[in-house]
């Protein structure tokens, strides 16, 4: 059993592993791979390679595998969600971080399974993976963030081995954009997805999240995903196979 | 011209496997594990003023055999319409040489599963425990808000 809390990557990220063993190794080696992500992927960083590739430094041939993987799903969920979801906006620099998070604690959780854990749940600024079952027969359970109490929460879901993600405003303002217009996101106030990775549910959140309104339809037609959205009239719309806690 | 064949054919199927797949409650999707779409999906371009991964660098992509081709002409291969559980999905795919540069949806589904509108937030939430969940997402960004946050309290239970 291993808990470790460390901030990195400008988010608070918690590990909670319950496998029996000694997992100090590959836990270290995960909390490095975040910081190093953060020193390779902050557009906020001066010499991080996306810094350097958006300043023209480096040219697209130059760029490690990593981050053209990650400027690939970028432009996939810009596609995907009708450039709603941008990661260039115009008169910005180049900012992948709603790729970055959820792929880089995805790799993390991948990172752990190779080394044979199976029994965690990594929460990365409220970002989730699950693996196995804290206890046998009873799924991890996680609490849905009240959007408009903190201490609260508006639902329980129950995880195993699947990833959660939310979007919202209530804790930095409007700082998600709408891609499409340029301005703060607005119609909705808290948008959770569920999915088989992180990859998928922390994009189709941001995604969901800028598109408004018109984002619960439409993250509801993804088939690779459930979804729970608060909207501004604070009604609460969920897909039917959501699994929440009874 | 074989081989781009080959490559529009094994892109299609990627694609239609990723559409086709029927999400059950998260317990099952976790014994079927299926990979990510993200993964999947092949690299595309976008609008000129984005971030498309140059031709150069993004050689190791593509799913079939990427050898250049030295005509370099652009082909465009619409797929068959196939029908899943949530309605006709065909697409269209358009390469420059061997490298694909474009996945058009031509049919999708017109209508997604429905959506459970519950009448107000306040009959949904509740008081959780820190002692009832093991986590909880949400936006939880900055250090000083995850000091005051629920998950700071289930993080201090797992140290005792």
């Amino acid at each position: 059993m291993t808990t470790r809390v460390e901030q990195v990557m400008g988010l608070p990220i918690s590990l909670d592993l319950r496998d029996e063993g000694d997992f100090a190794e590959v836990v270290d080696d995960v909390f490095a791979w975040f910081r190093d992500v953060d020193a390779r992927f902050s557009p906020f960083k001066e010499d991080s390679e996306v810094s350097r590739y958006d300043r023209g430094e480096l040219t697209a041939a130059e760029l490690s595998d990593d981050l053209l993987e990650v400027l690939e799903l970028c432009a996939y969920y810009e596609q995907l969600s009708g450039g709603a979801f941008r990661a260039r906006l115009p008169g910005r620099g180049l900012d992948p971080c709603a790729v970055v998070k959820g792929w880089a604690v995805q790799r993390a959780a991948d990172m752990l399974k190779a080394e044979g854990a199976g029994t965690f749940c990594l929460n990365a600024g409220g970002d989730v993976v699950t693996a196995g079952e804290p206890e046998p027969g009873r799924p991890w359970r996680v609490g849905v963030r009240h959007p408009e109490q903190p201490l609260a929460v508006c639902a329980v879901l129950e995880s195993r081995n699947g990833a959660i993600a939310t979007s919202a405003a209530y804790e930095r303002g409007s700082h998600i954009l709408d891609g499409r217009s340029g301005t703060p996101a607005t119609g909705l106030m808290s948008v959770t997805v569920v999915a088989g990775d992180l990859v998928t549910a922390d994009a189709l959140a941001t995604a969901a999240f800028a598109m408004g309104a018109e984002g619960i339809t439409w993250a509801a037609d993804r088939p690779d995903c459930e979804i729970l959205i608060v909207d501004d009239s604070r009604r609460v719309h969920r897909t039917a196979g959501l699994a929440l806690a009874s | 011209m074989k081989k781009t064949i080959f490559v529009v054919a094994l892109s299609i199927a990627g694609f239609i496997a990723v559409w086709r797949f029927e999400p059950g409650p998260v317990q099952n999707t976790a014994a079927a594990q299926p990979p990510p779409p993200a993964i999947t999906a092949p690299p595309l371009s976008t609008a000129p003023s984005a971030t498309p991964p140059s031709p150069s660098s993004s050689d190791n992509k593509p799913p079939g055999p990427s050898t250049s081709d030295p005509a370099g002409g652009v082909v465009t291969t619409q797929g068959t319409a196939e029908s899943s559980v949530y309605g006709i999905v065909q697409v269209q795919v358009t390469f420059s040489g061997s490298r694909l540069t474009a996945i058009t949806l031509l049919q999708a589904p017109d209508h997604g599963r429905a959506v459970t509108a519950l009448p107000k937030l306040q009959e949904a939430a509740m008081q959780a425990q820190s002692a009832n969940i093991d986590t909880v997402t949400g936006a939880t960004e900055t250090s000083e808000s995850y000091k005051t946050s629920l998950q700071a309290a289930i993080d201090a239970r797992g140290k005792r």
